[in-house]
């Protein structure tokens, strides 16, 4: 009779063992390399990064590629929340947009669901929306001159024409005395080696550690920003390329034409105009915030009416509105004045909210503060909502001093 | 320590084999032609051992390759003229023709639709082709995997509980052999389960529906034929999705004597899965779920095709197949069968 050796019989098991341990050494050599690469570039100081990124003309190169921004600002778990499209679901988890972009006319943004799409499409005077779960498009007919909105920040019209090391030094200067800028080790991000600047606010009442910027070696663009609250070792918010490519993205991704069975609506925007069916944050006039300190420290002032526009739709914004103040009020509880009006399905989120901020109050009154990691919101009894990434101290005394200025006040 | 020892109850095996297939398949003389395997039938020459190769046995046996494709062909007869393996097939089948009736009597197209209810509802009185995305996508939540579940479980359980295993294992092929055959077999039969809802609800679509260019979810519309050919790559996806599934369950079934056992042990699973996979706070581990990929068919409906996300998918259902193929092979080859 054949008498099997013992440790053969054992051995087998090595196989299966052996590919347990190589899918996880694969796959935490994956992770560790993305996280700890760090490639060797040319040392530039922050002045020069500084300089390499304002000092850019013109807009950024072509790409294609997919960001993906998460968010955990140690929110209460917002109901309502898993709609890709929905602007609010940006507060919580991960979120993936794919991007192509050939110049500021020609962009596609695409935001996939499970089994659903939101695609947002520019090309030349032309935009599309497409929403494949309501099978439903919007066209908008772009004023004549493309918004300059691509245009980073610092590259404000006069500094166009200044040599990199001007800018870097007014950049410096601007932020100088409420920043500490400097460089650290670099990064691969989506697979492309980049620096990585950090700023840091000098104020201790700001929320924020530390922005993180990495900038790539090659083209002077962003390539990611990560925002670190204080004392935190995981970003708060973050968002940046997972695979970037710089190539011109083929013509047929600006190409639209509305399938046919789907709802089309045209709109056309203007300078002034019609802004109120974009899908965007923008509060309306009367709802202006105002802005209390500056840098790291501002803090926008809203009355707590203005809740009621940030969820966009200008159509039932009447019928959601009645029933979304009854339920902030009922979930605002002993603050009459507290409970802002906030639409749609927003309501039960405002509610969410509210039910895990504390009541605070103080020589400057009373209301409920919300804290999170990187935000703190303050409602006011008397009606005013400051949202601003500083320690609750800072926002007691703008509640003070918004006491005293009329929330009308523009900006 | 002894190892199996069929060999030394040949003949009986032979009749109980012979009586097995007469069970499953009355028609067919499988576990005859199984047994029919050249090579002599003593007690010393078919003691099986793991250790020993049947392409080193002797001159007798045909070439490797002739042989697997007799027992796997052998194997697929058996799989596939099961009754309760048909009636798994018949409701899988009758599923999207149930679904296409009823949205044909339920209220007249609306253009565009209400965006509630699962993912194509709307889309499928426009254009039936989208009964076959339709049809995987709800099927693939709980039916097909189910399906694949009763099949993969029952591959080496089934068997074992049977009493038929060590007669099998007689056959002088090898468990190596055998086992990639009963793999082979389980993911024959998810393929052809999520071919037959494609094709079933295709069918069942164009008599129904009207029938055209195919709108993505992009937005972007295709012709027809390109709308057909998502529908074979999607359908060849959900197939690899099963195949992952299949290589758990064939696994799991190694383990235990009681199919159900392990039928319902894969059904735990899958569903535990899909429960983890829906709450964000595991969002870490999330695309490491044998579930996580299922889904991800929708990239093939994009355009362009967003091929990252598809290889991931893929990836996942291949270290899913090898890790669990290497536990199945490590657990049968080197186990003591006693039924």
């Amino acid at each position: 009779m054949y008498r099997l050796p013992r440790f053969s019989r054992r051995a087998r098991w090595a196989v299966p063992a052996g590919a347990l341990a190589a899918t996880g050494a694969v796959m935490a050599g994956a992770l560790i390399s993305t996280a700890q690469a760090s490639p060797a570039l040319p040392a530039r100081t922050a002045a020069q990064l500084l300089a390499a990124v304002a000092g850019r003309t013109g807009p950024p190169p072509a790409f294609t590629g997919t960001v993906v921004e998460t968010a955990s600002l140690g929110l209460p778990d917002l109901p309502g929340t898993s709609d890709p499209t929905s602007i609010t679901s940006l507060l919580t988890g991960s979120h993936t947009i794919r991007i192509w972009y050939a110049n500021p006319s020609h962009v596609r943004l695409a935001v996939p669901g499970t089994m659903s799409e939101s695609d947002m499409i520019v090309n030349g005077r032309t935009a599309w929306y497409w929403q494949s779960t309501t099978n439903s498009v919007t066209r908008y007919l772009l004023p004549a001159r493309p918004s300059r909105a691509e245009q980073t920040p610092g590259a404000s019209p006069g500094s166009v024409a200044m040599t990199p090391q001007q800018a870097a030094t007014q950049a410096l200067a601007a932020v100088g005395p409420t920043t500490r800028v400097s460089v650290q080790s670099n990064v691969m991000v989506a697979g492309e080696p980049a620096y990585q600047l950090v700023l840091a606010p000098k104020s201790a009442s700001s929320l924020v550690g530390q922005v993180r910027i990495a900038i790539d070696a090659a083209r002077d663009v962003p390539l990611r920003v990560q925002v670190y609250a204080r004392g935190a070792a995981n970003p708060a918010f973050q968002v940046g390329f997972t695979s970037v490519s710089f190539v011109q993205p083929a013509a047929a991704n600006f190409a639209f034409t509305p399938p046919s069975g789907a709802k089309v609506k045209t709109v056309t925007l203007g300078r002034s105009g019609g802004s109120g069916d974009v899908p965007a944050m923008t509060p309306s006039a009367d709802g202006a915030p105002t802005v209390i300190g500056n840098g790291w420290l501002a803090v926008a002032v809203l009355p707590s009416s203005a809740l009621s526009v940030v969820p966009g739709g200008s159509g039932s914004a009447s019928s959601a509105g009645r029933a979304a103040s009854s339920a902030a009020q009922a979930a605002s509880g002993s603050s009459p004045g507290g409970g802002g009006a906030v639409g749609g399905e927003d309501a039960a989120i405002f509610g969410a909210l509210m039910q895990s901020a504390a009541h605070v109050h103080g020589a400057w009154g009373s209301g409920r503060l919300l804290r999170t990691s990187l935000l703190s919101v303050l409602i006011t009894s008397v009606g005013h909502v400051l949202v601003g990434a500083v320690a609750p101290s800072v926002l007691y005394a703008d509640a003070a001093q918004a006491n005293r200025v009329p929330v009308t006040h523009a900006k | 320590m002894s190892t199996a020892e069929p060999g030394a109850a040949s003949d009986p095996g032979a009749a109980a084999a012979a009586e097995r297939g007469a069970v499953r398949d009355p028609g067919a003389a499988a576990a005859a032609e199984r047994g029919a395997a050249p090579g002599p039938r003593g007690g010393a020459t078919t003691t099986w051992s793991p250790l020993r190769s049947p392409a080193a046995a002797g001159p007798g046996y045909p070439p490797a390759a002739v042989s697997w494709l007799r027992l796997l062909t052998s194997e697929l007869r058996l799989v596939f003229r099961r009754r309760r393996n048909l009636a798994l097939l018949a409701v899988v089948a009758v599923i999207p023709v149930i679904i296409g009736i009823a949205l044909r009597l339920a209220a007249p197209p609306t253009s565009g639709g209400s965006g509630q209810g699962p993912p194509f509802l709307d889309q499928v009185a426009g254009n039936g082709v989208f009964l076959a995305f339709l049809a995987l996508t709800i099927q693939l939540t709980l039916v097909l995997p189910l399906v694949v579940a009763v099949v993969a479980g029952d591959t080496i359980a089934g068997e074992a509980g049977y009493g038929t295993l060590r007669y099998l294992l007689a056959v002088p092929a090898g468990r190596t052999r055998l086992l990639g055959v009963k793999y082979l077999s389980v993911v024959a039969f998810g393929l052809v389960a999520a071919a037959l809802i494609a094709a079933v609800s295709l069918i069942c679509g164009v008599s129904l529906f009207p029938v055209g260019p195919v709108t993505l979810l992009s937005g972007t519309t295709v012709s027809l034929a390109q709308g057909l050919l998502r529908v074979a790559f999607v359908t060849l996806y959900v197939a690899g999705a099963m195949a992952a599934l299949g290589a758990i369950g064939v696994a799991i079934s190694t383990f235990t004597e009681h199919a159900i056992g392990a039928i319902a042990a894969l059904a735990i699973i899958v569903v535990a899965s899909q429960v983890a996979d829906s709450v964000p706070q595991f969002g870490v581990v999330h695309p490491y779920l044998p579930t996580h990929w299922w889904d991800s068919f929708d990239s093939l409906l994009r355009a362009p095709i967003d091929t990252t996300t598809l290889l991931h998918g893929l990836l996942s259902f291949g270290v899913y197949v090898v890790i669990f193929g290497s536990i199945a092979w490590a657990r049968f080859t080197s186990s003591d069968v006693t039924s």
